[in-house]
């Protein structure tokens, strides 16, 4: 069962991620609030993907995909962006991120991600 | 069923069919995803099978079936259209032609088409089971530079692909999307080329395909996997691209693909079928010998009308004089109407342009973009008739002198494209035609140079003077002699053809932008303003188009060269020709003649003639049987007084 770090400032939205990944299957391992937790738990976890939101208090999401992927390079970081935010999600893939979803979540959609990223 | 009736309109029609068939063919090289274009190719391709099979022509018939077999996967989407389909398609129709070339003038068919029907056969079947997918709409197009990085690239072994991404039509940030695809592929290689090109793609430019060219040391199944392990990919084309050594057209082979939504909706389809049906113009065919004929007897009518004209002046008779001027509008009407039936758009010499172009321009290996205007410009059909060779030289003058090749028009900064523009409209009672092009121009130094070479002495010439020299008699400037032109026998055929026709040709040209030639055309060449001569006791008529000045001689002006006669007029020695011998008549003993100055071409001649009888508007009419061989005349015409008058035939006189 694939290991996933859920990091989301907004508790609903990982709810809503958590409900999608449990029921298809997935290990939701732990949930963090920012950025600076999601590196702490990463290190801790070691999971298998994370789903990392941008904008977060603390440290931004962008952020949290340099210090994920200086500590492992082979780090799997999915991005949940919302529409518009295309520049951002640019950057966080030139960081490393391995793909992105869009909110509103589509579940067959964060599913092929998923999917696709842990190959 | 005594089928021979029928063949004058089967001929006619298979002309028009495989012309069809040739515009088809080649804008299907342009638009490979044009279901109405391929449609269009069928319907041609299926008419001339019906009515060659009708008229038992089976080779035809046989050859047009497997055509469209061909055409019929392309049309179902089974079989994708590439360089080599078209090629091959195109030798089809030439074949066709051939055949239809022997049956008008043979009566049968007499052609090979065993080896093209076993081609048509293989690809029909060779590729109708691998490829299945529609080609994508988007086209790659590669410049030099490209080339050359591809080519080395496949020197040293690298895999150049082409990879196809299509994503979700619904994908949010479609943009991010594609830079992730792009991102990936960059690990894996260098992306040389992108289309639409990263500007495009990060601005979200695109529908929801775009296409990568990739130089990788990877194989077609790494990178295809490594895409498809993106989300909200819907497909992924590899493709290897190749590049042919000898017409460095790309092209592309092997594919591996493997689609997951096999159903791309094509609600097109409907629309398209609407188009079909297009517009034709109520005509009747009519045998042009009657319609030479018919011309005629209106040109009689109105040398009667003038007889009779003259006749009521000498009578003053106001009721016979009204009803002639009734007459004389009518005629008129008539007159313009007959000239207007024998006018032919200028489309008919114009249409088996574009395909030699694409020829020479594949030959030369010149990028050219061939845009013809005013195709519906009309002309006699005498002119028309006459008009296409000069025409075809000027062509490959522009294509093969005029355009640079690639190369050289990307090095002065120029799109690697050349431009050919085949322009024909109506200015007054003129039809201008233009060949224009936008390569090297007309270097006046090596016209000069040359010039000096043949003995000119271009000492105080303007530049266009200079210029007009290429139309002198051995003139050509081209260094190297190709295939197609540059053997110096050109521009000077081409100006006396044009002279011949009653036409003027002029060039236009600034070095390093471009030349046009433009020609002016009479519309008609049956009514002519011709100069009227006495010589001995005989009356001539000379068409003005060839008359450059006339004057007045004595006798005693006359000096002997080379052992023969010749005039000297402001500086220039002309040679002259006694009419009077030239048409074994009687001289005639005066001592002050006039001497006609023509120019054919770039010659010119003095003809003597005894008298001048004036300008007039006259209709030529041919000469009957018996005289047809006498090739002084062009033929002849009957005066207002009754008087049948010969026309001389300057061109063949000088």
């Amino acid at each position: 069962m694939p290991r996933v770090l859920i990091v989301d400032d907004a508790a609903f939205m990982r709810m809503m991620l958590k409900d999608i990944l449990v029921k298809n299957g997935y290990e939701v391992i732990g949930e963090a609030p920012n950025g600076l937790k999601a590196v702490e738990m990463y290190k801790q976890e070691k999971p298998d993907v994370v789903t990392m939101d941008i904008t977060m208090p603390e440290m931004d999401g962008i952020q949290a995909v340099k210090e994920i992927r200086a500590f492992d390079p082979n780090a799997k970081i999915i991005m949940c962006s919302a529409m518009g935010q295309q520049a951002m999600v640019m950057e966080a893939i030139k960081s490393g991120a391995k793909d992105f979803i869009v909110k509103p979540f589509q579940p067959e959609r964060v599913l092929e991600a998923l999917k696709k990223v842990l190959g | 069923m005594d089928m021979s009736q029928y063949l004058d309109i089967f001929l006619e029609e298979s002309e028009e069919n495989i012309q069809r068939l040739n515009e088809g063919l080649l804008s299907l090289e342009k638009n490979p995803d044009d279901k109405e274009i391929i449609n269009s190719i069928f319907r041609a391709a299926h008419t001339l099978k019906g009515m060659a099979a009708s008229m038992a022509f089976e080779r035809v018939a046989d050859l047009t079936h497997k055509m469209e077999n061909v055409l019929d996967k392309i049309r179902n989407d089974q079989l994708n259209v590439n360089s080599d389909i078209i090629t091959l398609l195109f030798k089809c129709v030439d074949k066709l032609q051939e055949m239809i070339e022997n049956i008008r003038e043979k009566g049968t068919e007499d052609a090979e088409v065993e080896e093209i029907i076993e081609a048509l056969k293989n690809i029909e079947k060779g590729k109708a089971a691998s490829i299945t997918e529609k080609k994508v709409e988007l086209e790659i197009e590669f410049n030099e530079y490209d080339k050359d990085i591809i080519k080395s690239a496949l020197e040293k072994n690298y895999n150049v692909l082409k990879i196809n991404v299509t994503i979700y039509k619904d994908s949010i940030l479609k943009s991010a999307r594609a830079f992730l695809v792009y991102k990936t592929l960059e690990e894996l290689g260098e992306i040389i080329k992108s289309v639409p090109s990263i500007e495009d793609l990060e601005q979200e430019n695109f529908e929801n395909q775009f296409y990568l060219i990739l130089i990788t040391q990877k194989s077609e199944k790494d990178i295809k996997s490594k895409i498809e392990g993106i989300s909200e990919v819907e497909k992924v084309e590899v493709e290897r691209v190749k590049i042919k050594k000898d017409d460095r057209k790309e092209e592309t082979v092997e594919k591996v693909e493997e689609n997951k939504q096999k159903d791309v909706v094509n609600t097109s389809e409907v629309k398209e079928e609407d188009k079909n049906t297009k517009k034709v113009s109520q005509s009747v065919r009519v045998d042009l010998e009657r319609l030479d004929k018919f011309m005629n007897l209106v040109g009689e009518l109105v040398i009667h009308r003038t007889r009779l004209e003259q006749i009521s002046r000498d009578f003053k008779s106001q009721e016979l004089h009204e009803t002639l001027e009734q007459v004389g509008r009518i005629t008129t009407d008539l007159q313009d109407l007959v000239m207007k039936v024998r006018m032919l758009p200028i489309e008919k010499v114009f249409n088996r342009f574009p395909r030699m172009v694409r020829d020479l321009a594949q030959e030369l290996g010149k990028e050219i973009e061939f845009v013809m205007k005013g195709e519906d410009t009309e002309l006699d059909r005498t002119v028309i008739d006459e008009i296409g060779e000069p025409l075809v030289h000027l062509l490959r003058n522009a294509i093969d002198h005029g355009i640079e090749t690639p190369e050289e028009r990307i090095k002065q900064g120029k799109s690697s494209k050349g431009t050919v523009k085949l322009v024909a409209y109506q200015e007054g009672n003129k039809a201008v035609i233009k060949v224009e092009d936008d390569g090297r121009g007309l270097d006046v130094n090596k016209i000069k140079k040359k010039a000096n070479q043949l003995g000119i002495n271009t000492d105080g010439m303007s530049e266009q003077d200079i210029r007009n020299l290429i139309f002198l008699q051995g003139f050509s400037t081209s260094e190297k002699v190709t295939d197609i032109s540059g053997r110096g026998v050109g521009m000077d055929v081409v100006k006396t053809k044009i002279t011949s026709l009653g036409g003027s040709i002029e060039v236009q040209s600034e070095v390093g932008k471009g030349t046009a030639f433009i020609i002016r055309l009479p519309l008609t060449l049956s009514i002519i303003q011709a100069l009227l001569v006495k010589v001995s006791e005989e009356t001539f008529a000379i068409s003005l188009g060839f008359i450059d000045r006339v004057i007045k001689i004595n006798l005693s002006e006359i000096k002997i060269s080379n052992n023969k006669e010749v005039i000297i007029y402001r500086n220039n020695v002309i040679p002259l020709i006694r009419l009077s011998e030239k048409l074994n008549l009687m001289e005639v003993e005066l001592e002050e003649k006039f001497c006609v100055i023509v120019k054919v071409g770039e010659k010119t001649v003095g003809l003597l003639v005894d008298s001048l009888l004036g300008q007039q508007e006259i209709v030529i009419k041919p000469l009957g049987k018996l005289l047809q061989k006498q090739k002084e005349y062009v033929g002849a015409t009957i005066l207002g007084d009754g008087l049948v008058t010969l026309i001389l035939d300057v061109a063949a006189l000088v």
